[in-house]
């Protein structure tokens, strides 16, 4: 028998049949796949969580060459490696307002560019927005594209505290309490302030004991912002003895110094630092020698001023008055230095204002 | 081929074309979904919370005092040891030396271990 | 059936092909773990992420002259309402217009005084937790200077550390 013709039908259900088993077995896993290609949005919200990560738990970076300042004190852009939000890396979720105030500020950085080099730290350009509402402020602050209404993104939300810095105003109350006001007509009135950096860092703040939590409270002179603003320092005039004022007050110079070793050694502030002198009538800062007209002066000294000085130190600010006539000014060269401190009564404390943040990255 | 016929070779072409697209298109869908899958699961299991609470912890009860009838030091870091292994699953241990003459620092040896990941430090103040 | 000598090659052919077919879609379908939203964690990450950050701003106080944090005031005074008050302003709180609608669940657990971990109810939101939600867990430490319900004498008051526990998902 040669005829193969009748071995088709055996031949033909036992392919068939097999094949027809495997499509089935594939065909029931088909949908599985496509399920995959509308997930798009899964990498985005790995991205989202970095991002975020990185702003609200990192306090950022500079350039090698200048370390030593905070990103949010450097003027070039070139500078600043990484932009991190957060106050210190020990001080998850608790961000600087500074930094906050120049991350937002759109004509400090160039969108979208210098964000997704110092921020997202991909090749792939990401388009993002990323929104911050602080407790209390009515605009929600927020950089970036629009989000997309019709196509899914990479979202996460953090809950944050933002820090405001301290500051001290050296007004009536405080010149009385202290006696920060001369008894001699002299025309060189000194005031000097200290800043102790060492129990500023390691001491106890305010109600907490040294290692007893209140680390978000701290200030640091070497990275924070500090503002002295003096006020009412007409009074400080023996207005009976003299009941007009001289024809000139002028700060004319403000030294710095820290303890180095066992000795004070004068210090010379950043350049770019040199204008931190701000008195009424005038927006702009000045550098000493400065006319003050009202009796009010402000010293804001931006967060890496004090950069360079010994972090376990103490930093003098000594203030020269010149009176023309002589006469009783401000002056604590027989009294103590202000001390810059946790004591309320002396310094407002930085505090602390909720804040939502979203990140949005597509 | 065993039919030893020349024509229908194109259904087997097809086949095999069929087949391998499909092969490399399950393979590029499955790299671009790990990344995002391996990411959220690598977050839930890295116990980052869980070892920042603990450091803070016992950083804080190493400053603590047993003043009194109040047992405070040994409460709170007894209370962190056994939380930390019924709560959240992890052995928890830590041991500190205080300043002495020559060092003002005090150390502390931190050791945490879930299983999956183990923490170590050694902490010292500043 | 009578034996042909000829035809058994095609039934090879057939078989091989049915077997290659099979060893293609195993690779396909082996090689392609697919996985969705649900499966990726993806939204339990996000929660448990807003979660921990809420409860650890529950306990910053808003600045160095309270000494307590919020959350440590609750704790000691068990004060179910400003849990409820302060845990679901931070945490349904949004950049944008309307919040969020998480709902919560949260204990303290503490170790009593012969050493065993024990659990009281501290708070819970406007909707109940019934079981059939899809929770995650969150803690944070707190110490707290507190007399627990199975101490009596003074030795075991003073200062504890205790974690509070929170269960959260969205309804």
């Amino acid at each position: 028998m040669t005829d193969d013709s009748g071995l088709m039908s055996v031949d033909f259900m036992t392919g068939f049949t097999i094949f027809l088993i495997a499509f089935i077995w594939v065909a029931t896993m088909v949908p599985g796949l496509f399920i995959g290609l509308q997930t798009r949005s899964i990498d985005y919200d790995a991205v989202a969580y970095r991002t975020s990560v990185i702003l609200v738990e990192d306090p950022g970076a500079s350039a090698t060459i200048v370390s030593n300042y905070p990103w949010e004190s450097l003027k070039d852009t070139q500078d600043i490696v990484r932009l991190g939000l957060a106050v210190s890396k020990d001080t998850p979720r608790v961000l600087d307002q500074n930094k906050v105030n120049r991350f937002f500020c759109q004509t400090s950085f160039s969108y979208p560019e210098d964000y997704r080099s110092r921020l997202f730290f991909s090749d792939y350009p990401y388009t993002f927005n990323i929104s911050l509402k602080i407790e209390g402020e009515n605009e929600t602050r927020t950089i970036g594209d629009v989000v997309p209404s019709y196509y899914p993104y990479g979202y996460i939300r953090r809950d944050v505290k933002i820090k405001r810095p301290s500051n001290a105003t050296i007004g009536e109350t405080i010149i009385r309490q202290h006696n920060f006001n001369n008894t001699e007509n002299v025309t060189f009135n000194e005031f000097s302030i200290v800043i102790n950096s060492s129990s500023l860092l390691t001491g106890p703040v305010g109600q907490y004991p040294a290692h007893g939590g209140g680390a978000v409270y701290r200030i640091n002179p070497s990275w924070d912002k500090i503002m002295i603003n003096f006020t009412d320092l007409d009074e400080t005039r023996n207005k009976i003895a003299h009941p007009t004022p001289p024809t000139s007050i002028r700060l004319t110079k403000v030294k710095f110094s820290e303890i180095l070793g066992t000795g004070l050694v004068e210090f010379t502030p950043p350049p770019v630092f040199e204008n931190y002198t701000y008195i009424t009538g005038s927006s702009e800062a000045w550098k000493p020698p400065v006319d003050i007209v009202d009796g009010n002066l402000s010293l804001i000294f931006d967060s890496g001023f004090f950069a360079g000085t010994d972090k376990y130190g103490a930093i003098y600010l000594n203030l020269t008055f010149e009176l023309d006539p002589p006469q009783q000014y401000l002056n604590n060269t027989h009294t103590r230095p202000f001390d810059y401190n946790y004591h309320p009564a002396n310094v407002t404390q930085p505090a602390l204002t909720d804040a939502v943040m979203e990140v949005a990255v597509w | 081929m065993a039919g030893l016929r020349d024509d229908a070779q194109w259904i087997v072409l097809m086949g095999f074309i069929v087949s391998f697209s499909l092969f490399f298109v399950a393979i590029v869908i499955n790299q671009s979904t790990v990344v995002g899958q391996t990411t959220a699961e690598a977050v839930i299991e890295f116990p980052k919370n869980d070892i920042r609470g603990m450091r803070d912890m016992i950083i804080q009860s190493e400053f603590l005092t047993d003043e009194g009838v109040f047992n405070n030091k040994t409460n709170v870091q007894n209370d962190i040891k056994t939380l930390s292994l019924h709560r959240q699953n992890s052995v928890v241990s830590f041991s500190s030396r205080n300043p002495t003459g020559s060092d003002p620092h005090t150390y502390i040896e931190i050791h945490y271990y879930n299983g999956v990941t183990a923490y170590n430090e050694t902490w010292r103040s500043n | 059936m009578v034996m042909s000598e000829n035809g058994q090659l095609y039934t090879i052919e057939g078989i091989a092909a049915a077997l290659i077919l099979l060893v293609t879609a195993f690779i396909v379908v082996n090689s392609t773990s697919v996985y969705t939203q649900g499966d990726t964690h993806i939204n339990d990450m996000q929660l448990e992420l807003l979660g921990s950050d809420a409860l650890s701003m529950l306990n910053t106080a808003p600045n160095s002259s309270f000494g307590k944090s919020p959350l440590q005031t609750i704790v000691e005074t068990d004060d179910s309402a400003l849990f409820r008050t302060l845990f679901l302003n931070t945490i349904n709180n949004t950049t944008g217009p309307g919040g969020d609608r998480i709902q919560y669940k949260a204990n303290v657990t503490y170790v009593d005084k012969d050493g065993f971990v024990s659990t009281l109810p501290l708070s819970d939101s406007p909707h109940p937790f019934v079981g059939g939600e899809h929770a995650v867990r969150v803690s944070q430490w707190v110490i707290v200077e507190k007399r627990f319900p199975d101490c009596s004498a003074g030795s075991c008051s003073g200062k504890h550390a205790v974690l509070v526990e929170v269960l959260l998902w969205r309804d």
